[in-house]
Parts: structure tokens; sequence; C-alpha cells
């Protein structure tokens, strides 16, 4: 049996995560199902839910911050994400269901470090920033370090995540799964661009569940660089796409049609092209 | 542990262990419109309404309770039925019945939030409970039925 613990501060907070066997809590949207399966079994868990600090949400034109017992719904309801953050935003809107979003955090999305994760996804192509309590920033890259793995150490924890704003013209994402809702992507795509009479002045792109963590294509943001973003210039991107993924076979899709699926999501920019 | 949160709009004092689920304790005490599905989140069975917000309690520890307003299917409309049920019950948009306790939670939610939403918004909200048996027409009829009501 487990105990359960709902410190009212972070002091009390950091008291309590001391133990090995501890371990925090959100949204429990994971980790309550983890434990009923017996994949993981805390001796304590230090939920982050009355700990006032973790509820943190502002933006002040320049940064949002989110603190890390803030909500998915949380986030859907703050007007400066739809606003100043749409990639995440529409991310976020795919995630779960109602149920799930009203207890499921972004820091927990982070925190998994699942390649699969659709918040993530959005936090790599926005170069997040992840304030840990060793008072050190790290991005999204450095402190994922695998599937599940992160660079925190048990007595750690992350306070915040925080997303300096930035001018982006058009935007996609897609996730592939086998239903609309509660799925798990087979293959997401996220992209940003910059683009100036036609011509691409800067691109993000990165896929989800294609690797062992999600993947920026530096390589593609890179090469379409002040090209112009035609026909040609997505038949491109999708070959390299096609070729620079690392997909794995698994119950969800084999490797071959993650790749395919990866490739044939590129030519969706042509809708990019029609607006621009 | 002892928990004080309010229950379908009564004061309530109860005796929970630390890692009971809220699904297990509100079954406990006598709220059996909250079903355990599936037991990972994915059904919505067991969705009741926290502080204004649909969850599965199926996900969710007894203690964090303590301090909310929690309301179950047993909640709405105790002298006469609620606007969410009458709609559910003339439209017919019920066959087994498990899931509609759950459905109706989520629906109540919605309409909470958004009094008149479209047919997507209550595809969307709706999309975290699961039916085996309606094919869900008669279930987004009924939330149509009850929109601007609640």
């Amino acid at each position: 049996m487990a105990k359960f613990v709902m410190p009212k501060n972070e002091r009390e907070f950091r008291d309590e995560i001391y133990d090995e066997k501890s371990m925090i809590m959100a949204g429990g949207t994971d980790l309550l199902v983890k434990m009923r399966i017996g994949k993981i079994n805390p001796s304590k868990i230090v939920s982050t839910l009355r700990v006032p600090t973790f509820h943190a949400l502002g933006f002040d034109g320049k940064e949002l911050i989110i603190g890390a017992n803030v909500t998915y719904s949380e986030l859907l309801d703050f007007e400066p994400v739809k606003k100043a953050f749409p990639i995440l935003y529409d991310a976020i809107y795919s995630i779960g269901s109602p149920q799930i979003r009203n207890r499921a955090t972004l820091v927990g999305n982070l925190i998994n470090a699942s390649p699969a994760g659709d918040g993530l996804l959005a936090l790599y192509l926005l170069d997040a920033k992840v304030e840990v309590s060793n008072g050190k920033r790290y991005s999204v890259g450095e402190f994922v370090r695998g599937p599940g793995q992160t660079i925190l150490d048990h007595k750690e924890y992350v306070k915040s995540i925080i997303i300096e704003k930035e001018e982006w013209t058009h935007r996609y994402f897609e996730k592939v799964g086998q239903r609309n809702s509660m799925t798990i992507s087979i293959a997401s795509i996220g992209s940003l661009f910059k683009i100036e009479d036609g011509i691409v002045k800067e691109m993000r792109i990165a896929f989800g569940s294609v690797g062992p963590t999600v993947l920026r294509m530096h390589e593609i943001e890179e090469f379409t660089r002040d090209k112009k973003l035609d026909e040609d210039l997505i038949r491109e991107i999708s070959m390299m796409a096609y070729s620079g993924v690392k997909p794995i076979d698994d119950v969800r899709g084999s490797a071959e049609y993650r790749r395919r699926l990866c490739r044939n999501l590129i030519y969706r920019f042509n809708y990019i092209l029609e607006r621009s | 542990m002892i928990i004080k949160f309010k229950l379908n709009g009564e004061e309530r004092e109860e005796n929970v262990e630390e890692d009971e689920r809220a699904l297990d304790f509100l079954r406990r005490i006598g709220m059996k419109s909250v079903k355990e599905g599936c037991g990972e989140g994915e059904c919505g069975a067991c969705t009741i309404i926290v502080n204004g917000k649909n969850v599965v309690s199926c996900l969710m520890l007894a203690p964090e309770l303590d301090g909310t307003d929690v309301l179950t299917t047993e909640g709405l409309g105790k002298d006469k039925l609620d606007p969410v049920q009458e709609a559910f019950a003339e439209i017919g948009a019920v066959q087994c019945g498990f899931c509609t306790p759950g459905m109706e939670m989520s629906t109540k939610a919605l309409l909470m939030k958004n009094p008149h939403p479209s047919e997507e918004d209550i595809k969307k909200g709706l999309e975290g409970n699961l039916c085996r048996c309606t094919g869900y027409f008669r279930i987004i009829e009924a939330v149509k039925k009850a929109a601007g009501k609640v």
C-alpha cells in the first residue's frame, strides 16, 4: 500500500520527495494506470496539487510560464495560449478527453518523456525551456534523455516550463492514431513557418512516435531556409522526412508504415502553400 | 485519513484509505451511479464532476477529494429530473444504461461551460465517454435537447 501526501508548499514538497521510493504525482492519469498494472510500485506518492507555486500560469507578452500542476484544460482556457502559441493549443486539444485534460498536466507529459507525447512535440517545436529545482534552465532536448528518461534525479523536480513568444506566419500539427479521441499517436508532425513572399525565412519541424524521443529535424530546417515553398520543395522535404525518421515496429504500426506516414503528411504543406 | 468535502450539495466527513481510488471510495459510500468500466481512464463510465470539471474517478485518489465540491449522478435532479436526465429519457439515449451516468456527467459539465454547443463541440465534449450500444446518435440528440437548460 502506498502512502499519499499532499504537501502545502514547496519546502514541504522537497522534504517529502527525499525518499528514494517516492514518486511525484500531478494529474495521475499515467501514474495511477502504471501502478494499477504493477509496472511501478512506489512506497509514497507525493502530490503537486496543493502546492500554490505549481499552479503558476502567466504571460507577460514575452514569456509564457507554465507551473508543474497546470492542467491541459487550464492551458486551453488561457487566452494567450490560443493567441500567441497556437501550435501548443492544437497539440493539447488533440490529447485524451475532457476528463483527462482536466487532470493531466503539460509538465507531466514532459517528465513522462514519451516519444509519442503530443504536448512534448509542441515543446520541442517552440524551443521551450525547463526550469528545474536545482535552479538551472534546460532546453527540452537537453532535459529529455531517451524514452521515459530525463536528467532529473529523484530529489529534483520540474518547477515550470518557459516558452518565449516568437512570430510565425503558418503552422501545421497533425497526429495520426487509430481514432480521434483518447489515442496514442502512431505518428505525429508539427511544423512552424516564417514565410515572406513565398520564401521560407525560417521553419521548424518535429515528428512524434518515430524515434526514441520526439525528433526535431534540423536538416530539413536548414535545407528549406530562403527557399521558395513550392511543390518541388515539398516533395524534397517529404523524401528527407521518409529517410530521416527512425521508427520501430510496435503494436500501433510498423516502421515502414510510419515512414510513409511521415512522408505523406508533408504533402499537407500544400495547404500552407495555398494560404501563403 | 479523514476528508471533508461536499457531495451532491451535502457536507460530508469520511474516512478514506490513502491509496484508495475516488471511484472505489464513492461506490463504498453508496454512490453506485459511478461505474467502473476500464479502470484506466479510457471509457468514462466513472466520470464525476469535481469543482465544476468532469474527471474520471478511476484516475483520482480519494484523499484528493478533500475540500472539493463533488457531483455524481445521484446529485442530479434530487426532486425532479435534471434537464440532462430528462433529455436522455425523452430522446431514448439509453440502451443498457451502464455508460449513462458518465455520459450525463460529461454532458452536464459541457453544458455548464458551453450552454449552446455545436455538434462538433458535443462530440469533443463526450469524446471521453464510450457507449457500446447506442451508436451515439441519440446521445448527441439528447445533448442538443438539453442545451440551454442546464
